[in-house]
């Protein structure tokens, strides 16, 4: 971690106008995020994660202030230049799936090839439905998914296009805590595997998975800490003993 | 190979809507529809009738009372032209080798029960060999008839057919406005000469006509026969200074009557043809109109409710050509799907025309390649523009809000 950041912020301000008042969704903050870090992000709704979730996604842009990704100043960048950015560096996880729907999730997960303009799309999209177990379901549309495995399947979109970052705003927000315990071993997985993931949520348990934990209160850093060794193991520990479970009874379902 | 992608992704969209697609595109159906019908039906119609007026022969020449017209368009009502007119154009324009009067009438012909409408021809003989028409049974009007002011009548094809059957109408009374004549002959089948199916017609003594049965003082027009083609422009001129003088037209005064050539009256119908294909594209492009905002507003529906998908593709590296690329492919390709429904509503029209019409004007109606390709270009285009705003729209949405959009 002695490189250079993947994400610097300084002084980042994002100031909403909500008729005549003005909303300071982000005032002023400095982070660095390098290289194969696990961060959470938490906070009460309203603190800004979302907000930074957004600009640290290339989706916005600051009012004032610098965002560096990967050593690029963001606000130097084109439109055009961002989406590049969004295509092929930064894959996305929502809180509510975003698949779309009567698309196949071979199909769903093929997008983000098809806009960086890529051939043989299936190929590699089935190569990314595999790490996150879910071959075997490649032809169904999301409807005929259950929750872990449309998150699954927008995961596998998420990596694709091997992103060095991956951004999760809620990832399990919408399942049991088993199926997020599964969904939390992927994210264990590319981690693993040197990927750069925040991840948004609001759960304890979850945040305290990762290497480190930036909380956030209106609009400001209030606390950036690496997580207590002994409660990240501990965190761990109940996430594989969930997702050991779900797999036992998956395995006797079927 | 990425445009085709796009296309493909446009075509699963509309699919996942389809009674929604196929509503949206209802105007472009109706309005290639109406292109398709419009082209094929007036050029049908216009190589039928250049065809008939070709039968007319080239040599022949019109004279009418009023006022001739650059075109040769027929105006007013003024009655200027006699027998004796026609007559002195043989005598006097050497040019000319033979003239017929005419004047018509629309009258029921009647035999017995049965009774058809049809146009009452006065004529003398002349009018057969100028207009190179044929006798099938019997004979053509004579000299005597005309003199005599007989009732006696020459049937056209069809109204033989239509009163008689197969059964010959030699000898038989007809009666024509009230009045008995006798039939002495049949026209051969011609079909439709200028604007008149001649087979609907029937040729009387110009003499009974003008006298005994309409009480007309003067006559409608004259068929002249000049010698040749290369004749025409000369007959043309000595008939015009003739009548002038016959009428007594001071100099600088305009003629009250014209005089035109076969030519002139297929520049006439050139014309009227103009108007009426102007008029016929004018109701499909105004429904193409129609069917274009049609298209506008439900693309409209579409890039609201997809609000949320346009944010995700978005956040997954679309570029906002993209977007733009996508739905301006959706609204082209429903408009091609529609324009080709239209081409097949279309072609079924033109069926149905030429099943009704087809046998009554002689004429069939056929799709020509240029008009489906007419068709189907306009149907883009008109999918393209209409889709533009919805596009730029989409295109300009903000991901952030896209995405939290509900």
């Amino acid at each position: 971690m002695t490189n250079n950041p993947l994400i610097k912020l300084r002084s980042l301000h994002k100031v909403y106008h909500m008729g005549s008042t003005d909303v300071h969704a982000l005032a002023g903050v400095d982070m660095d995020v390098f290289p194969g870090e696990f961060v959470s992000i938490t906070g009460a709704s309203g603190s800004g994660k979302s907000t930074m979730m957004g600009i640290l996604g290339c989706l916005d842009r600051p009012t004032r202030g610098e965002y560096f990704f990967d050593g690029q100043l963001a606000s130097d960048l084109s439109e055009q230049q961002l989406a590049r950015i969004r295509n092929r560096s930064i894959g996305f996880v929502f809180q509510t799936f975003n698949l779309l729907p009567r698309t196949s999730a071979a199909e769903n997960v093929a997008v983000p090839l098809f806009y960086a303009r890529k051939i043989r799309t299936h190929h590699t999209a089935m190569e990314s439905l595999k790490m996150v177990g879910l071959a075997d379901r490649a032809h169904h549309v999301p409807a005929e998914l259950s929750g872990g495995e449309r998150q699954r399947v927008a995961i596998a979109r998420a990596i694709v296009n091997s992103p060095k970052l991956i951004l999760a705003d809620e990832p399990t927000g919408n399942l049991d805590t088993h199926t997020g315990a599964q969904i939390m071993m992927i994210f264990h997985q590319l981690h693993a595997n040197g990927v750069t993931v925040i991840l948004v949520t609001h759960e304890q348990d979850i945040a305290q998975q990762a290497q480190r934990i930036i909380q956030m209160r209106d609009g400001k850093i209030l606390q950036d800490g690496p997580v207590d060794p002994e409660k990240r193991i501990q965190a761990l520990d109940a996430t594989k003993t969930l997702a050991a479970e779900k797999r036992k009874q998956n395995n006797n379902a079927s | 190979m990425f445009y085709l992608r796009i296309v493909w992704t446009a075509i699963r969209a509309l699919r996942t809507n389809l009674l929604r697609s196929l509503l949206a595109t209802l105007g472009v159906i109706i309005g290639v529809a109406a292109v398709v019908a419009a082209i094929s039906i007036m050029q049908s119609l216009e190589n039928d009738i250049m065809k008939t007026i070709s039968n007319l022969g080239s040599n022949v020449l019109f004279v009418f009372p009023g006022g001739a017209q650059s075109g040769g368009r027929q105006i007013g009502k003024v009655q200027t032209l006699t027998i004796e007119d026609a007559e002195t154009i043989v005598a006097r324009c050497p040019a000319a080798i033979r003239s017929a009067p005419e004047v018509y009438g629309l009258s029921q012909v009647k035999y017995f029960s049965r009774n058809v409408q049809s146009t009452v021809l006065g004529t003398i003989p002349q009018y057969i060999d100028i207009r190179s028409y044929h006798i099938k049974e019997g004979r053509f009007l004579n000299g005597s008839d005309v003199k005599s002011e007989a009732y006696v009548v020459v049937l056209g094809y069809k109204v033989a057919k239509e009163l008689f059957g197969l059964g010959t109408p030699l000898g038989s009374f007809v009666k024509i406005g009230g009045k008995s004549f006798t039939v002495i002959g049949v026209m051969e089948k011609k079909g439709v000469v200028g604007f008149t199916n001649v087979d609907d017609q029937v040729n009387i003594p110009i003499t009974t006509a003008m006298k005994r049965l309409f009480g007309f003082r003067n006559i409608q027009s004259i068929s002249v026969q000049a010698k040749s083609t290369l004749e025409n422009e000369a007959a043309k001129k000595q008939i015009t200074n003739l009548l002038r003088s016959r009428h007594k037209i001071p100099p600088g005064e305009k003629d009250d009557f014209g005089v035109s050539s076969q030519e002139e009256v297929v520049k006439m119908f050139k014309n009227v043809f103009q108007i009426m294909e102007i008029v016929f594209y004018s109701i499909a492009g105004i429904s193409l109109v129609v069917g274009g905002i049609g298209i506008a507003n439900i693309m409209l529906v579409s890039v609201t409710e997809r609000t949320r998908e346009i944010g995700v593709r978005m956040a997954v590296g679309a570029q906002r050509m993209d977007i733009l690329s996508q739905f301006l492919a959706e609204s082209s390709v429903i408009s091609v799907v529609g324009g080709s429904f239209g081409l097949l509503l279309g072609w079924w029209l033109n069926q149905v025309i030429t099943t009704l019409f087809g046998k009554q004007f002689d004429f069939t109606v056929q799709i020509s390649p240029s008009g489906v390709l007419v068709a189907l270009t306009v149907a883009f285009f008109t999918g393209m523009i209409s889709g533009i705003y919805p596009a730029y729209k989409a295109s300009r949405l903000d991901p952030v809000e896209a995405l939290r959009y509900e």
